[in-house]
Parts: structure tokens; C-alpha cells; sequence
């Protein structure tokens, strides 16, 4: 069982996560101010050539690799979601170094 | 270009410079003629390694660096930018199984695409469907593993030759990236012949009438093709367009500098005069400025940074139109000369007319870039409706 610091340490790591993504977002449009679960697909408010430069950032800010086995529109519906997916994915990355 | 490399970077170029060049300079000009590569060249290329090139050393590939890669684009551009095409549909397909293809099929294909045992292409354009391929309307349907793919997808560049497509295809849960083999059952390959430029990259029109597909040949997962795999297979290819293009200008120029220094005309050379200077001057300028740009996106792309997007679309953008405006004042300024095919300046002019037409028009690409350039310049406080008042609107 994980304990209770950890979590908590979790859970401000993903949201650093989430204010950096937010501020990647509104740097790409500047009218956008997602909440933490706000559609961003979804909703059309990030489009295709934005998609591609997120995966990119999310790359090169967090040193991770996405593959076709994070394809799953989950992963990036949400800040929440897309913090979930980067701690997930860096802790992998951790276990298998 | 060297000051903008490393020496190994240059060293490298010159290499590959020199055994593309000795090897194909002569030939290249009956390719056009003929309306066709010569399968000896593409098994030179795939004894070299170069179908590979891009393609990781664990593949059987040379896995070479963005710049190298970049580099041997230029130079096979200087050469002919039809061969330069045949490293460039296979690289696209080459470089989304790297990035996104599952681990059977990158086990099972790079070893093949690596080696040139097959040949890939990208079948993306149909007769609704160019710039704006959401408006596709080939299909993948049926269930488990009884899918078809239906549809007529135009303008396939080295279609006539290629042993593998990937075709992008409607499916339910959003377009995909299919891969089509050739010896496929309803598969029909008719040449597309005529073209303007590019006349020996072989183009083709793939015509799939229930061509059966096995659920492992789909590419990614539906759903992500448009805004993920699909930006990420033209990128490679607007990298190698962007860098072909800049050898297509190195040769521009070096024919149209020839001429001029030699041929007189009113008692002095035609390079003393300023109409001349003029000309030269604007394609060296411009020359110079496309190369800073291709280095600018490969140093981005190795980095892994996310501006490699934006930066591969500008250094395409800029390459392509200062190709195409210098060709046409390269031709001009050689006069009848070069309208000759053998002067090489003529089917450059030709060639960059469709470079500027495939792996995104310039008018794409404006609408690609424009909504980025212009909110990263009116900075942050666009969103209050006071555009240019961002950093350098400040007084003081």
C-alpha cells in the first residue's frame, strides 16, 4: 500500500503537470483556459497540427515516448487526464531504467 | 552550407554528393525521358542502404541522424528530384512504422523496407481530396478480420513501382492509415503519365475494389490518423521536399552561373550587367537562407523539440517558392540554353512547379502557420483584443 506522502506528492506532481500543459495550451491560443476536466479534444478546442505539437511537448518537456499503445483518446481528453498519463508514463520509464 | 554544419556533417554530405553524383549525374536526364527510374538505380539505392536511411540500425536501417538524412535529400535533389522522391514515399512510410507501427509490424516490415526488398508508398490524394483529406472517400470496413478497402486514390508517386501502400482510408472510428501489398486480390496499378515535373517518379492511380485487409495491416489506432500519424508521415516528407528543393536551387544555380559568366553580350559578360547581378544575387541570397532554415528544422527535429513541426513547414514553405521563382529566372537568364533539357535548368523549372504542390501547397501551409505565427506575435495579450501590444509593443 502507498503511503499517504507519496500519494500526496502525486497528486502535486500532476498538478504541476497540468499548469504546465495549460500554459502550453494558452501560449498555442491564448483564449483558451481549459479546467482540469474540460474536453480538449473533444470539443474542437485543440486541432490536428496542435495535437502533434502537444505530443511533442509532452515528449520533450517530460523525456517520454509515446507508442501506438498510448493511442487511446483517454490518455488526452482532459489536463487531468493528459497529467495521468505523463506520471504514468514516467513512472514506467523509471521502472524499467 | 558548412559553416551551419559540423565537420562530420560536412564530411558526410560530401560523401554522399560524390556517390550520388558520380553515379547518376549523366543518367538522370533520360529518366525524365523515359518517364521512368531505371530499377537498377533503385537497386543501387537499396544496396547503399539509402532506402534505410531513415529507418533505426535495430531495423537493419543506417539510422542516420535528421541532418544526415536531410543531407542525402539535397544531394540526391541536385541529381534528380524524381530519385529524390523514391527515398522520400518510402521514408514516409518507413518513418510512421517507426513511430507507430506495433511491434509485429515494425519487426516484420523495417528489416524489408530497410534493405529495399520492398518498396513503400503513400497513397493519401483522391479526385475530392488533396489539401483537405478529411473529404476522403476510400473506406476500410466489415468486421474482425473480414475488412476491405474500397476507394481510387490519384496521383501515387512511384505507385507504378512500389510493393507496399499505405493507404488512408475512412473507417468507423475515424480515418486510418492502412497497409495495402501489392499482390493484393482487387488491386489495380494504372501509370499516371504526362506530368509536368516529377515525370520519372512513376506516378500512379491505385484503384482497390474489396482488397481484403487483415486487422494487424491497420496502422495506429483509429481515431488518431488525422491528428497524429498522418502529421507525422507528411513531416518526414516536407523535410526531404524542403531539403530537395535546396539541392534543386544548388544545381539552379550552378548551371545559371556557368552561362553567365561565360556568354557575352554587348561587349561585356552577362554577369557585369545589373539585370544579371540581380538575378544571381537574389538566388545566391535566397540559396543561403533556404539551407539556414533546413538546418534550423533538423537541429529541431534531432532535439526532439516541439517547434520541428512549425519549423519543417516554414523551411518547406520558404524552400519550395524561392526554388520555383529562381528556376524560372535561372531558365531566363540562360536564355535558349536553358531550354535545353541537357543544361539541367529546364527541368528544375518544371520540377519545382510541382514541388510546390505535393506534401502541402504553400496555401496549406499558410493555413498551418498563420494562426501560430500570428498569435506568438500579437503575444499573450491578443486574448484582450489588443493585438500588438504583446513584447515589442511595449514603449520604453
Amino acid at each position: 500500500m502507498r503511503k499517504r506522502k507519496d500519494i500526496e506528492m502525486s497528486e502535486l506532481a500532476q498538478g504541476a503537470v497540468q499548469q504546465v500543459v495549460a500554459a502550453f495550451l494558452n501560449k498555442h491560443d491564448a483564449g483558451l483556459h481549459p479546467a482540469p476536466d474540460d474536453e480538449l479534444f473533444a470539443s474542437g478546442a485543440v486541432n490536428s497540427l496542435f495535437a502533434i505539437e502537444l505530443v511533442g511537448f509532452l515528449e520533450f518537456r517530460y523525456g517520454i515516448k509515446f507508442t501506438v499503445d498510448d493511442l487511446d483518446l483517454n490518455n488526452f481528453a482532459s489536463l487531468r487526464r493528459i497529467a495521468e498519463t505523463v506520471r504514468a508514463k514516467q513512472a514506467a520509464s523509471a521502472g524499467a531504467a | 552550407m558548412e559553416n551551419l554544419l559540423t565537420e562530420a556533417e560536412a564530411g558526410h554530405h560530401r560523401e554522399v554528393l560524390s556517390s550520388v553524383g558520380a553515379t547518376w549525374a549523366a543518367d538522370s536526364r533520360t529518366w525524365e525521358r523515359d518517364e521512368r527510374l531505371p530499377e537498377e538505380v533503385v537497386a543501387w539505392c537499396s544496396a547503399e542502404g539509402l532506402l534505410g536511411a531513415m529507418i533505426p540500425r535495430e531495423y537493419g536501417g543506417l539510422g542516420w541522424s535528421a541532418v544526415e538524412l536531410g543531407l542525402l535529400y539535397e544531394a540526391l535533389g541536385r541529381v534528380s528530384a524524381s530519385l529524390a522522391s523514391l527515398v522520400n514515399v518510402h521514408g514516409m512510410v518507413a518513418q510512421t512504422l517507426v513511430r507507430w507501427g506495433s511491434g509485429r509490424q515494425r519487426e516484420e516490415l523495417l528489416p524489408e523496407l530497410a534493405a529495399g526488398r520492398k518498396v513503400a508508398a503513400v497513397s493519401m490524394t483522391e479526385r475530392q481530396a488533396g489539401s483537405d483529406l478529411s473529404r476522403i472517400e476510400t473506406t476500410l470496413t466489415g468486421q474482425g478480420s473480414g475488412h476491405v478497402l474500397d476507394g481510387t486514390k490519384l496521383y501515387t508517386t512511384f505507385g507504378q513501382r512500389a510493393d507496399l501502400y499505405l493507404v488512408y482510408a475512412r473507417a468507423a472510428g475515424g480515418p486510418v492509415w492502412c497497409l495495402l501489398d501489392r499482390t493484393s486480390p482487387g488491386l489495380t496499378i494504372s501509370p499516371v503519365t504526362g506530368l509536368l515535373g516529377l515525370r520519372a517518379a512513376q506516378v500512379a492511380r491505385v484503384d482497390m475494389r474489396g482488397c481484403p485487409i487483415e486487422p494487424d495491416a491497420v496502422v495506429g489506432k483509429p481515431g488518431f490518423a488525422q491528428s497524429i500519424l498522418l502529421p507525422h508521415t507528411l513531416e518526414h516528407g516536407r523535410y526531404a521536399v524542403a531539403w530537395m528543393a535546396v539541392g534543386m536551387l544548388s544545381s539552379a544555380l550552378a548551371s545559371c552561373s556557368a552561362a553567365v559568366l561565360e556568354r557575352r553580350a554587348f561587349g561585356h559578360a552577362l554577369v557585369e550587367y545589373g539585370q544579371i547581378q540581380n538575378i544571381v544575387t537574389a538566388m545566391g541570397v535566397d540559396l543561403e537562407a533556404a539551407r539556414a532554415l533546413c538546418v534550423q528544422a533538423s537541429r529541431a527535429l534531432a532535439a526532439g523539440d516541439p517547434t520541428s513541426t512549425r519549423r519543417v513547414l516554414m523551411a518547406k514553405y520558404f524552400a519550395c517558392q524561392a526554388l520555383e521563382r529562381h528556376a524560372a529566372q535561372a531558365v531566363q537568364a540562360m536564355g535558349a540554353r536553358g531550354a535545353l533539357e541537357d543544361e539541367g535548368a529546364s527541368r528544375i523549372y518544371r520540377d519545382a512547379k510541382v514541388l510546390n504542390i505535393i506534401e502541402g501547397t504553400p496555401q496549406l501551409l499558410e493555413r498551418l502557420l498563420t494562426p501560430q505565427i500570428a498569435r506568438e506575435a500579437a503575444g499573450p495579450s491578443w486574448d484582450d483584443g489588443l493585438p500588438g501590444t504583446g513584447s515589442h509593443g511595449r514603449k520604453g
